[in-house]
């Protein structure tokens, strides 16, 4: 079993699974030829389910293993992204699967300027002694050891991706700094209120998110002492690209989006034709994490059953997109 | 909601969200605020225990546009019979107050208190914490007695509308009397000073605060179980015992000097760190006490826009000195003398 | 009466912050010591596993009166907690943010009043626009012991910019407990691991395990044996790292072998700082008896050094584990604040033996009597070089502080300030 690359997106990479840490403790990574998929599966809350392009982040990228090339390892978050953030001045950085004292690790070996570099040393060099070469003279080498635990193929082949009905509305999110900022004070409301009246609810904060097919978005809270809501107006719900669905045009038409589009007036503020979820307050703060990606997110709305977010990282080429794409169940009223 | 499409009893509008903010802070150590309504401005006022009471006043001239049409008659069923908010035409309810300021900070994050995720300059857009800040429109409305207190926010885009629920206000609510023409004690300081004095005795977290003045000087004090630390404002800075090294003339930190005789009082330590807030926002600050011991701290603070200033009124009852009753008579009966008016 | 007044600028009560501030994560008080030209600060942690002083000749104040009457000895001595102190001298950003006058000067008194049962230690700021803040603390006499600590028996010895030892740390994770430092081919190693049991279920909530890696050249000076490898408490080493790089200062470190004490040292200013950690680890020696080389920033040749890796080849990892009999090192680590669950006999194993504390009752010095324990030379190589250094002075550690017995010596205490020399006290045994 042998994996190793060179790590070239640092920032990307880190920022990936700094997104991916708030959701859970430990996700299982499943390495082959063609790409890099992150899993997290909490036993409560949001799952996530993300692909990243061997390319956007990797170069010199080998993988050998004896179950077709494929390797399944279930990998710390936090550990990973602590040693990925040491790497993020780094000159050169990589990655590979070894074992150490009998415990398989991740080894992330990160090299860079030692910040005495401006420093003149004026013996080094004829004393001869030390005898490495001068360009890694004045480098430092940090390696940071992730352990993991390799996971059988037998043991992730029960493992599906949630399979969910077409979505009612789907609509691409205001910018997520926005939808994070006013999500977070709402939950934040919600705690408040509930910590007056204590241990009367066990449930966490709930809010409702809802939308509809002419740009509408809207958020909102209730606790005893107040409601509050929020609303976009002007956002782009996409067009469904036929060549992706099996029946084409004629499938467009008969898809619950293009109902709902018929539904509310045209400036969307009537009260028709909105998908509606309600969210754990907390957990969806999490989800909100991977704002910091950066990148295009597209929300998909299951009317009283499901929300699911496509985020797509930004990237150069245009052919095999990396995303991550988040499950996220609706809680009834 | 009936009476909704009529004109609403009370409705502003402020081009700072942030202004109220600000202003509203001042007095959130409470959770709950009263609200009086009246065609001049807007009071909230917040209590603590029945010895600490903080006041915000949002003058009439804060909004663009404010507008007041005090009920025809009083509809509250239960009391209030004898008419006086009639006579003193105003309304008055209960809001909750945490609830109000997270509403008008909706858009922003808060004070310096930035997230990891905000940090972060790879999603800095345009609305991150510099734009998407606290100085959206915001409209402030009571339709009726009985309705929710209701606030719109509209920025970048995004309208927020926030209804809060609208209390009777509790049955013992009753201002802190204080003596106005009864004083025991006048400073007027740039609140800084005062904000750095109370720091200062903070990090030992103690029980009470003492604070006492003679003829040249202001002290706070406090002991702990770590020590005591005392903060002396000297009225004259060459008259100091420590004069300064630097020679500055008319360095002293007080403005208004005004203690006819000895005086010191114990007050809830505790409860005199909930202005922290205000003194950080103030530019000055009026130290005064009454005969009866009652403090009065006075903020004045520069508005964001339009010149101008804005106040906030604390008041706090003093604890029983139990090692010095010499001035001690803790029944807020009138009558006792100071033969010094105000001013 | 006033037994010491002393007068801080500014600039010097932030730098007492800083230094008061290193002392806390140490220990919750502080000793002072205050001597006719000097003032030492020093804490011991509870473990009794790490001791920091910090010494303030006259230099650092800009006044100091001591009225060396008193005491038979000179020294006057208390103790003060750290986070009164702290309440007290405020850090240079505290100051900067500030809206308020600063700091004109910091005056200081300590008085002795026989008659009441508090005393008294007074601090005066006086600060601009006639503000000034008194703080009355409390403090406790108390006979200050100090961690002695021999540079002459340290042979490993190393000096550092304190800002490369501070990416060091940085590179660590919070959560690990343990520093392995070592050096091997031109490369000087800090690893920093946790030692725990591991069950293959939690390894994945084992932390991060660091090696950071630089080149010999990177030091201003290094002088150690090559392989020598060196554990001491990653949180201890990141408090004086934190400090010193607030001082810009170059950090020294003297070792002899693990389980006897490290020592960092820096100064700058007037203020000497010396942090003395207990260590363990485990000493892989050259095979046989093979000369120890050192690794140095100026090596004689390499040969040696190579005889020491070559044995070791069939691991060819390029950046070797340091290969820990786990055992060694967790008993090794009793005193360096873990709580172990201590069934553990009267060990006859001499690195946990002396590791247990810095400080050692005088009966100890007895097992030196004691059949040497062949099994351990054995299984971990003890360097018969190495430790016949110590030969000659068989009763002498790196450390020893004057325990109560001997404290009814004065001349003893006069006589054993830190660092102190072998021959000045070679009399008492």
């Amino acid at each position: 079993m042998r994996f190793k690359a060179q790590i070239q997106n640092i920032t990307t990479f880190t920022k990936f699974v700094a997104s991916l840490t708030s959701l859970g403790p430990v996700a299982w990574v499943r390495l082959n030829e063609n790409d890099v998929r992150f899993t997290i599966i909490p036993e409560q809350g949001t799952q996530v389910w993300a692909v990243l392009a061997i390319d956007a982040i990797f170069e010199g990228y080998t993988i050998q293993s004896a179950a077709e090339n494929v390797i399944n390892l279930e990998v710390p978050l936090g550990p990973l992204h602590q040693a990925l953030k040491s790497a993020l001045q780094a000159t050169a950085a990589s990655i590979r699967l070894t074992k150490k004292d009998n415990i398989p690790l991740l080894s992330i070996t990160i090299v860079r300027n030692s910040i005495g570099n401006a420093r003149q040393s004026a013996s080094e060099d004829d004393d001869g002694g030390i005898g490495i070469g001068l360009s890694r003279e004045r480098e430092t080498t940090i390696t940071q050891d992730v352990p993991v635990r390799v996971l059988s193929p037998s043991k992730v082949e029960g493992i599906h991706e949630p399979r969910c009905r077409d979505p009612d509305v789907h609509i691409i999110l205001p910018p997520l700094m926005q939808l994070k900022s006013i999500s977070d004070r709402f939950t934040k409301v919600a705690l408040e209120s509930r910590s007056v009246t204590a241990g009367l609810s066990a449930i966490g904060p709930r809010l409702e998110m809802a939308a509809n097919m002419h740009g509408c978005l809207r958020l909102g809270i209730k606790t005893d002492a107040m409601k509050m809501a929020s609303l976009w107006t002007g956002l782009d719900n996409p067009e469904l690209d036929p060549s992706h669905l099996e029946g084409g045009m004629e499938e467009i038409q008969q898809h619950p989006s293009t109902r709902m589009k018929q539904l509310g007036g045209p400036d969307g503020q009537s009260e028709e034709g909105w998908a509606k979820v309600r969210l754990d307050g907390k957990d969806w703060g999490k989800v909100m994490s991977v704002g910091r990606l950066g990148g295009r997110v597209i929300a998909c709305f299951c009317h009283e059953h499901a929300l699911i977010l496509y985020v797509y990282l930004p990237s150069e080429r245009d052919e095999e997109e990396s995303a991550l794409t988040y499950y996220i169940s609706s809680y009834s009223a | 909601m009936s009476d909704t499409q009529s004109r609403p009893m009370f409705s502003a509008v402020s081009g700072s969200a942030r202004q109220l903010f600000l202003l509203l802070r001042c007095i959130g150590f409470s959770p709950k605020t009263r609200v009086q309504i009246t065609e001049d401005e807007l009071r909230f006022i917040a209590e603590e225990g029945g010895v600490m009471q903080g006041t915000a006043i949002l003058q009439k001239a804060l909004f663009t546009s404010f507008q007041f049409t005090p009920p025809a008659s009083h509809v509250h069923e239960e009391g209030h019979e004898d008419g006086e908010a009639d006579a003193d035409k105003f309304i008055v309810f209960e809001i909750s107050l945490s609830a109000l300021l997270d509403t008008l900070q909706i858009f922003g994050l808060g004070d310096s208190k930035s997230s990891t995720f905000n940090r972060d300059p790879y999603t800095s857009t345009a609305f991150s914490a510099p734009v998407l800040g606290v100085t959206g429109l915001c409209r402030l409305s009571y339709a009726s007695v009985g309705a929710p207190f209701t606030i719109v926010l509209q920025e970048s885009g995004i309208t927020t509308t926030s209804e809060l629920v609208t209390y009777e206000p509790s049955s013992n609510a009753a201002d802190i009397p204080f003596t106005r023409d009864q004083i025991a004690i006048k400073v007027i300081m740039r609140a800084a000073y005062l904000y750095d004095a109370i720091s200062e005795l903070a990090s030992a977290n103690p029980e009470r605060l003492v604070l006492a003045a003679d003829d040249s000087t202001f002290t706070l004090s406090a002991s702990s179980s770590l020590g005591s630390a005392v903060v002396e404002f000297h009225r004259d800075n060459s008259r100091s015992q420590y004069a300064s090294t630097v020679d500055q003339p008319g360095a002293g930190v007080m403005e208004t000097f005004f203690v006819p005789e000895e005086f010191k009082q114990v007050y809830h330590f505790s409860r005199v760190v909930g202005v922290k807030k205000a003194l950080s926002v103030a530019s000055k600050v009026s130290v005064r006490a009454d005969n009866q011991g009652v403090l009065s701290l006075q903020f004045m603070i520069e508005n964001l826009e339009g010149g101008g200033v804005s106040f906030v009124d604390f008041r706090f009852i003093p604890l029983a000195d139990d090692e010095d009753g010499s001035e001690s008579d803790r029944d807020y009966e009138e009558g006792e003398t100071a033969e010094t008016a105000d001013e | 009466m006033v037994k010491l007044t002393f007068t801080l600028t500014p600039d010097a009560s932030a730098r007492l912050h800083d230094a008061l501030s290193c002392l806390g994560k140490f220990g919750d008080s502080v000793s002072f010591e205050a001597r006719k030209d000097q003032l030492v600060l020093s804490t011991l942690n509870s473990s009794k596993s790490a001791y920091a002083s910090f010494k303030l000749e006259l230099g650092f104040f800009s006044a100091f009166d001591f009225a060396s009457d008193v005491g038979q000895d000179g020294r006057f001595t208390c103790s003060i907690m750290v986070k009164a102190l702290l309440s007290v001298f405020k850090s240079r950003a505290a100051e900067a943010r500030g809206k308020n006058a600063g700091i004109e000067k910091c005056e200081v008194a300590v008085q002795e009043t026989p008659e009441e049962a508090e005393c008294r230690f007074i601090v005066k700021m006086i600060c601009e626009h006639g503000v000034t803040k008194t703080y009355k603390l409390t403090y406790e006499p108390v006979a200050v012991v100090h961690a002695l600590f021999d540079r002459n028996l340290a042979t490993n010895r190393w000096v550092i910019q304190s800002s490369f030892l501070k990416e060091f740390a940085d590179y660590f994770s919070p959560k690990a407990e343990q520093l392995d430092i070592y050096a091997e081919d031109g490369k000087a190693t800090f690893i920093s691991f946790t030692e725990k049991v591991m069950k293959s279920k939690s390894v994945l909530k084992h932390p991060l395990k660091t090696a950071v890696s630089v080149n010999l050249s990177d030091f201003d000076h290094f002088s150690a044996q090559e392989q020598l490898h060196i554990v001491i408490s990653v949180k201890d080493f990141r408090s004086a790292v934190m400090h010193a790089d607030t001082m810009n200062a170059s950090v020294s470190a003297f070792y002899s072998s693990p389980g006897r004490p490290l020592q960092l040292a820096y100064e700058k200013d007037s203020l000497q700082c010396q942090m003395t950690l207990m260590t363990a680890g485990d000493y892989i020696g050259p095979t046989e008896s093979d000369v120890p080389s050192a690794a140095s920033t100026r090596p004689q040749t390499r040969g040696q050094s190579f005889s020491a890796s070559d044995s070791r080849s069939e691991r060819q990892n390029d950046m070797p584990p340091p290969r820990p009999s786990n055992q060694a090192i967790r008993k090794g680590l009793r005193g360096l604040g873990r709580n172990e669950s201590s069934g553990q006999a009267a060990s006859t194993r001499r690195v946990s033996q002396e590791s247990d504390s810095l400080f050692v009752p005088l009966e100890e010095s007895d097992r030196r009597w004691d059949p040497p324990d062949y099994e351990k030379v054995e299984t971990l190589g003890w360097d018969a070089t190495a430790d016949n250094e110590n030969e000659p002075h068989p009763t002498f550690r790196d450390s020893r502080i004057p325990s109560a017995t001997d404290l009814n010596s004065n001349e003893m205490l006069e006589g054993l300030p830190p660092t102190q020399r072998i021959s000045q006290i070679k009399g008492i045994w």
